[in-house]
This record gives C-alpha cells, structure tokens and sequence, in this order.
C-alpha cells in the first residue's frame, strides 16, 4: 500500500471523525449528551491529531493539539462544560473542519489564530468562556504574554511540556546531528532490579542495543549472585559499568532506557567524571578483556550525577482496577451507550468503479432475465416456477447492488447546523434547527449533488422564510423561528423538506417582480401554486437587494435544475403567515425507473412512470383544435395541450385520427400538466437507464435508452424538454 | 532479530495501515484489530511475539487490553508496546502498572519504532 493511499483512508478517517464529533457536540448541546459524547468527541479529535502528524500537516496537528487539551481537561472532569465553553467547542469544530478542508485541499487553510488563543487560554484558566457570549461573538482576547507564567500555571506547563514532546524534540535533536558539545562519551551504571524482567522487558536487549552502537562492558559486578539453592531465575543480580562512545547522544540513551528506567538502577555519567562503579576490590568483580580503559576527559567542572533518564512518578499507588472488571475505563467515562457512540459497523471500502461496474452489470442481468422470461414464454415453455425464482433472485440481487451505492443522507446533513450557526450570526435571527430521518439513505451520486442546492434551500429559508426577531414578536411568534430538515423514504422516491415557520410566501410581491421581469403577462390570471412556482423561473430573484447569504448570483432555478438534474422534482407550499415547505422528491436510484412502455407512429417508447398523473381514452369531442397544429383537451374542467409524441419528437407519423389515440396525462414541473398522445400503451415495468450523451449523443427530449426484455432498445421520453417544446409558443405569445 | 509477528491495535485505520506498511517492510508479519476486544479474540486463536497496541479505543481500550493480556499466563511474558500521542510520565506510568513493555510516541518514525521493536524482542 502506496503513502497516498493511507493518506486516502485517512481523509476519510477525518470525516467520519468529523461526522462523530459534530454528533456528540449537538447531542451535549440539546442536552442529550454524556460523559461518554465528550470522550467520543476527544477520541476523534485525538485520532485526527495522530494522522495529521504522522502524514505531516503541522497546522491541523499544531489545532488538534490545543482542542484536545481542553477536550481531555473536560473529559477527566477537571472543567465543567458550561453552555459558554460548549460554544467555544464548537467554534472550534467548525475551525477544525475547515482545516480538514485545507488538507483535502478544497479550501484555503483557516485562520485560526483567535479560537486557538481561546483553546489555549481556557486550557491554562486565564480565559473563562462567557456564559451566554452574544451570539456576535467577539474575538477571542489575545493569550497573555508567556513571561506573566507562573508557577501555579501548572497545567499550562505541561501542555508546553506536551507539545515539545509531540515535536518530538529528541529526533530534531538526532537530526541536527551535532555532536553533545565537549562531552566525551558516557558511562553508565547499570544495575537491573528484580522488576526489570516484570512485563516482558529483558535488560539483556538493553545492552544488546548499546553493544550494536559501539558500547562495550567495562566491568561486571557479579557480587550479588547468589548461591544455587537462593538463586531465583525471575530475579537479577548483575550490574554492569558501560562505557558508551562519544557517537551515541545523550538522547538516544535517555531513548533506550526511556521506559524501563525504573526498573534500573541506572545512572548515567560523561567520562571520566563517574565514580568508583565498586567500591571496593572485590574477586567477584570481572574484569572484561575488551572493556579498554578510556582516557579521562578534562572537564573543569567537578563530577555530577545527571539524572537517570525518565524521571518516574511514584506509581505503587495506582493499582489496576478491580478484577470484576477487566475492561477499566480510564476515569470520569462511563461506558454508557449513547446514541452519539452508536457502534462503528463493520465497513471494507471499494473503488466506486468496481460498485459501478457490479451496478452496471447487475442491470444487464435484470434485462437478461426478462428477456429470457418473454423468450420463454414465446416459445410455449413452461418453467414458471424457476422462472418466477429467477426474476425473485434477480430482483434481489439488484436490490443488494443499489443498496451498495446508498449511502446515510446524514453526511448531507451534518452540514447544515453550522450553516445555520453562521446564519444566525449573520442575520441575527434566531433558529432552532430540527433534523430527521438522518439515517435515510440515498444514491452516491445523489448524496453528491444534493449538499449544494439543499444548502440553498436552508439559505433561503432563514434569509428570506424567517422573518426578523422584531417582526416574529409583533406577529405573536415565538422569537426563535423553526427550521425543519427531514428526509424519509416513500415509496420508490426519498422526499426531502426544508420547512420554515415564518412569513411565507409574498404571493403579491412574487407575481410583480415576476412582471418586472416580464416571466409572466401583467394580465396573466395564475393561481397560488402557479404564482409560487415562479420563484423558480430563471432570473427571478425577490430579494430586494441581492444580500451576502442567498443572493449569491444563482436563484433558486439552480436549484430546481440541479434537482430535476438528478431526477427529482421540486414543490412547494407555503402559507402566509405561517411558513413555506419545500419538497424535494428524489428517486432511490439513478440507474433504474419504473416505466410506462407505449407505442408510437410505429416506435416504442418509455414515458417516466413518476411523471405519469393517468391515462385517458380521448373521445373526439374532447380535443379542441386551437391552431391546425395545436389541440388541447378538457380533463375535468382543465384544458391542457396535448402533444403528439412522435411528431413532437420528430421520429414518426400519427394517424389523423385521433380517436383510437391515447392520452396520458403527465406532470411537469415548469409547465404543470400536459396530455401525451400516443397509438397504445404496452406495458409497465423497470427499466435501466442507459446514458445517450455516455453512448451516444445528446438529444433534445429523449432523457435516455434502455434495453426491453425481447433485446429491443427504447428511447426513454423526457418530459420536461417535451413540454417546454409544447409551451413555447405560448410563451412567446405572453411576451408580445 | 528475524521476522517476527506482530499485532498491531489502534482504531484508527490509517494508523493501522501506516504501522503495516513500517513493519511489513522491516520484514515482520503484521496483524491488526481495531480495538482492544477484537485484539483479545485474535489473541485467544493466536500467539504473536508482540502486540503493539494504542490507548485510546473505543469498547477496550489499551490499558484494558494490557491488564486482561497479563492475567493469562501465556502473555504474562510477550512483549507489549504502546503507541500513543500522549507522552506524560503520568500515561506512562499507568501503562507501565497496566504491564506495558515499551512506548512510542505517535507520530512515530519508522527507525525508532523498529529500534523499539528490537528494544523488546529476542
């Protein structure tokens, strides 16, 4: 595996760490939160600081740092998380977000100097998180200057200690390569205690390594082996005088004893400055052949004992925890189960190619077995009972292929609060975000393309849905106004609404912006649905100045195109006074639609069976002529123009007569409902879509192609395009 | 020192994998699990020469696992190392108690955690 591949997982390590952390930090906010959320939201913290610097992205690591300090602070209990500090957390995330970002490099790397003097501060005490800071949130004051440190700082001391040691000061050191000035080498006294062989350490590795970089045994003080009968072979009884070469640094010795240091009496001295290593001439004491007597080094100083390496605490007061209990949490967690710390499931990542391709070939598999369904029957076989399995089994194998693809729209949603925070804070409304249905799951490609156009939609919904506090008051509101975001699957469509309590729809400002920009005639009679609906017309904007929030050069057609773009339709509803609800209906998949097989002037042909509202045996009598070309019908009161597929399409003739003909009464999103006429229709089922612009061209009204069961290709109609070609003229008429 | 095998515990995949790839190319045989209960249940089929495993896991963590490794007898002696961020004398003394043989410091060089590997095994 490459370096750029375990990059990879990490970026992805990232934003699931991001994800659980931005879960626990909302699940402490609305109260819900425990013990274990902070420690969910530390150890995903703590996980990004450890790839950030293993992969070197000092800047994250360096924020990580400083968040994870007041992280653990809060988890081992020593800060109570006040609503003030909570902020504080989760101005932070959003920072750590964007340096996330920054390394994937989508974004430019944030600046964070302001919330990490914050961290830094709250981390040390000098800075005490306001209990109910505005929400303008002030800069963070500036950290106090480094010399006011003193000596109650303690804990700010160590996170100083902390990060010399994430630097890892001993290679930098190593890696300046200067030689330990003067310092001739070193010699070390060596004596393992009984506990050096406790925990599967073995001093004989020690010395193994010393000996690989040049050091040689000077003296063995064999005075403490006791006799056979009181030897005890778990216990040790040598020490050793060690004479280490000038080429090994301090450092490294301080690296090799680091952790069994107190299992050793170990002292350390640079030559010629140690002392007698025994006192007194002993015979047990051998003297080593090639422990070569090393000249003295001329040193003013009088001898001094450095430290042993890796002072260690007294620690025979920490105990293990009980034995009921092997699983010990470290102190101040519960391990109790909270939605926030919901179980990692078990997940094996796959090149979305790969998907794609078991995707695409389960399609054919699905056009395959009908094929062979119709061929069968044809041909008088009966083998319906295995082939009625062999349709169940296809069936759910192609389920099990989409489910693949499906992903949680909740990485689409956890965007959203902050969104809102920095709305609110840009507009000063007050919001209360209510998500649901997080859990609902959607296409791959429609999760990507959703974010953008959803955002908006949210945009929208505080900027211009949510009236101002003052307004919200004086209309008997509650000051703070409600944002619902939901997602729930129904039926073979995924529906998302963004739903706001506030004004409402201006129908009166709507419909006379809409003349300004000559969308509709000033005389044009439209109902509330119609006049609604113009919001999405292109170029319609009815903010009365384009604001830094919604206005961003694109209104909301993009987002109706991105929708239909994916498949999907865009409604709204809207009460004045009351609030607007947007409805996204989104298909399950991209691949495969329920369609309505029909025949036309001598074609098949597939119409979207989502876009289907009914069918309809005209009767002549039914069909006005308004042009020789034009005719419309009266469904219930309504006249809607009908279109002749074929000729629409320009692929076929239509018999004059009309009165065998077929309409089917489809909905479109700009143009409201149409009648299609076609010769007859044939059947209904799914079908896959097969991209035109991948394999072949672009055409204006044809969406796509599939397969039909007897190996036949079908152009799949699309709806849209046909109405807009039906509706133009009209159009035309209302600008004259 | 030849090849030996490892077992490597951390949640964190791409630690797993940047441990693998080190090891791997020093020549050793790499195992992983993604927190401590899962390294106990490998542990029950299988015997490494040593466990190189993190602190902070969710379900068991590194100290857990240590504990739960020295009260059976056939690791009381193997070798442990801990990976951690944390470098406190404090952490590591409770590491030390918990049974730990060895320590380093995340992020780690490859030639140090190949000198620590050496540091603990034969």
């Amino acid at each position: 595996m490459q370096h750029d591949e375990i990059q990879q997982i990490f970026l992805l390590e990232c934003d699931e760490g991001l994800d659980i952390a931005e879960r626990s930090l909302l699940a402490c906010k609305d109260g819900s939160g425990d013990a274990e959320s902070i420690n969910s939201i530390f150890r995903a913290v703590h996980s990004i600081k450890g790839g950030a610097g293993a992969f070197g992205f000092t800047p994250l690591q360096s924020f990580t740092h400083k968040f994870e300090t007041v992280l653990q602070q809060v988890r081992d209990g020593d800060k109570p998380l006040t609503p003030g500090l909570l902020k504080t957390l989760i101005r932070a995330f959003d920072i750590l977000t964007d340096h996330v970002s920054a390394i994937k490099g989508q974004a430019d790397a944030p600046s964070d100097n302001a919330i990490s003097a914050e961290l830094e501060g709250i981390a040390t005490g000098e800075i005490v998180p306001e209990e109910d800071s505005a929400s303008t949130a002030d800069p963070a004051p500036l950290p106090e200057a480094e010399p006011e440190a003193t000596a109650e700082e303690e804990s700010g001391r160590e996170i100083a200690a902390n990060d010399d040691a994430d630097i890892d000061f001993d290679a930098l050191l190593a890696d300046l390569d200067v030689p330990e000035s003067k310092e001739g080498g070193h010699v070390l006294h060596l004596r393992p205690t009984a506990r050096a062989l406790d925990n599967g350490s073995d001093p004989i590795l020690l010395l193994r390594e010393l000996h690989t970089l040049g050091a040689t045994v000077r003296t063995v003080d064999a005075s403490s082996v006791p006799d056979l009968d009181n030897f005890a072979a778990e216990s040790a009884y040598l020490g050793w005088e060690i004479d280490v070469p000038a080429s090994v640094t301090r450092a490294k010795i301080d690296e090799i004893f680091d952790f069994i240091g107190d299992a050793c009496d170990l002292a350390i001295y640079v030559t010629g400055e140690e002392p007698r290593f025994v006192e007194q001439a002993d015979p047990t004491v051998v003297k080593l052949p090639e422990a070569a007597p090393l000249a003295p080094t001329p040193e003013p100083e009088a001898p001094k004992v450095e430290p042993a390496a890796a002072p260690v605490p007294a620690i025979a007061s920490i105990k293990p925890e009980t034995a009921a209990d092997p699983v010990s949490a470290p102190p101040a967690v519960n391990a109790v189960n909270s939605a926030a710390a919901a179980a990692p499931v078990a997940t094996i990542r796959v090149d979305l190619d790969r998907l794609d391709r078991l995707v695409d070939t389960v399609g054919e598999l699905v056009i395959t077995q009908s094929m062979l369904a119709q061929r069968l029957s044809g041909a008088g076989v009966a083998a319906e009972d295995e082939l009625s399995q062999l349709e169940y089994l296809t069936r759910e194998l192609q389920d099990c292929a989409m489910a693949l693809r499906a992903q949680p729209i909740r990485s689409v949603f956890s965007r959203v609060p902050r969104i809102v925070r920095e709305l609110e804070s840009e507009t000063g409304k007050r919001v209360t975000l209510t998500v649901e249905g997080e859990a609902t799951e959607l296409d791959k490609t429609v999760i990507e393309r959703i974010g953008e156009p959803l955002t908006h939609l949210i945009r929208n919904a505080i900027d211009h849905g949510l009236e101002p506090v003052e307004d919200r008051i004086t209309a008997g509101k509650a000051a703070e106004g409600n944002v619902r975001l939901s997602a729930e699957q129904r039926g073979g469509h995924i529906l998302i609404c963004v739903a706001d309590d506030g004004r409402g729809i201006d129908r009166a400002r709507v419909f006379q912006k809409a003349v300004e920009r000559k969308i509709v005639a000033p005389d044009a009679r439209l109902t509330d649905e119609e006049i609604d609906n113009l919001i999405f017309a292109p170029g319609f904007s009815t903010a009365e100045q384009v604001s830094n929030i919604s206005g961003r050069g694109v209104g909301m057609d993009v987002v109706k195109q991105a929708i239909q773009g994916l498949g999907g339709r865009v409604s709204i509803s809207s009460e004045p006074g009351k609030g607007t609800v947007f409805s996204l209906s989104l298909p399950l998949t991209l691949a495969i639609a329920d369609g309505m097989i029909v025949s036309s002037g001598g074609e098949t042909l597939i119409l979207p069976l989502n876009n289907v509202v009914e069918s309809l045996q005209a009767k002549p009598e039914d069909l006005k002529r308004l042009t020789p070309s034009q005719h419309v019908i009266n469904v219930r009161g309504s006249y809607l123009p009908v279109v002749p597929l074929t000729t629409s399409l320009g692929i076929g003739q239509i018999a004059e007569d009309s009165a065998q003909n077929v309409l089917i009464v489809v909905e479109t999103e700009s143009y409201g409902q149409i009648a299609i006429q076609v010769d007859a229709i044939q059947d209904q089922r799914q079908v896959v879509i097969k991209s035109l612009e991948t394999n072949f061209r672009p055409i204006t009204g044809i969406g796509g192609a599939t397969i039909l069961g007897d190996g036949r290709i079908a152009l799949i109609v699309d709806v849209e395009a046909l109405a807009a070609a039906a509706h133009s003229p009209k159009e035309l008429d209302l600008a004259a | 020192m030849g090849p030996i095998t490892i077992l490597t515990v951390d949640d964190s995949p791409s630690m797993r994998a940047l441990l693998k790839h080190a090891l791997v190319g020093q020549g050793h045989v790499v195992h992983d699990a993604e927190d401590g209960l899962i390294a106990l249940d490998w542990l029950n089929r299988h015997i490494p020469d040593l466990v190189i495993t993190d602190i902070n896991m969710p379900k068991m963590d590194g100290f857990g696992l240590i504990e739960a490794l020295r009260k059976q007898d056939r690791y009381r002696d193997m070798p442990i190392l801990v990976l951690s961020t944390e470098s406190s004398d404090e952490k590591k003394a409770r590491a030390r108690d918990a049974g730990a043989t060895g320590w380093i410091v995340k992020p780690f060089d490859p030639d140090k955690l190949a000198a620590a590997v050496r540091r603990v095994t034969h």
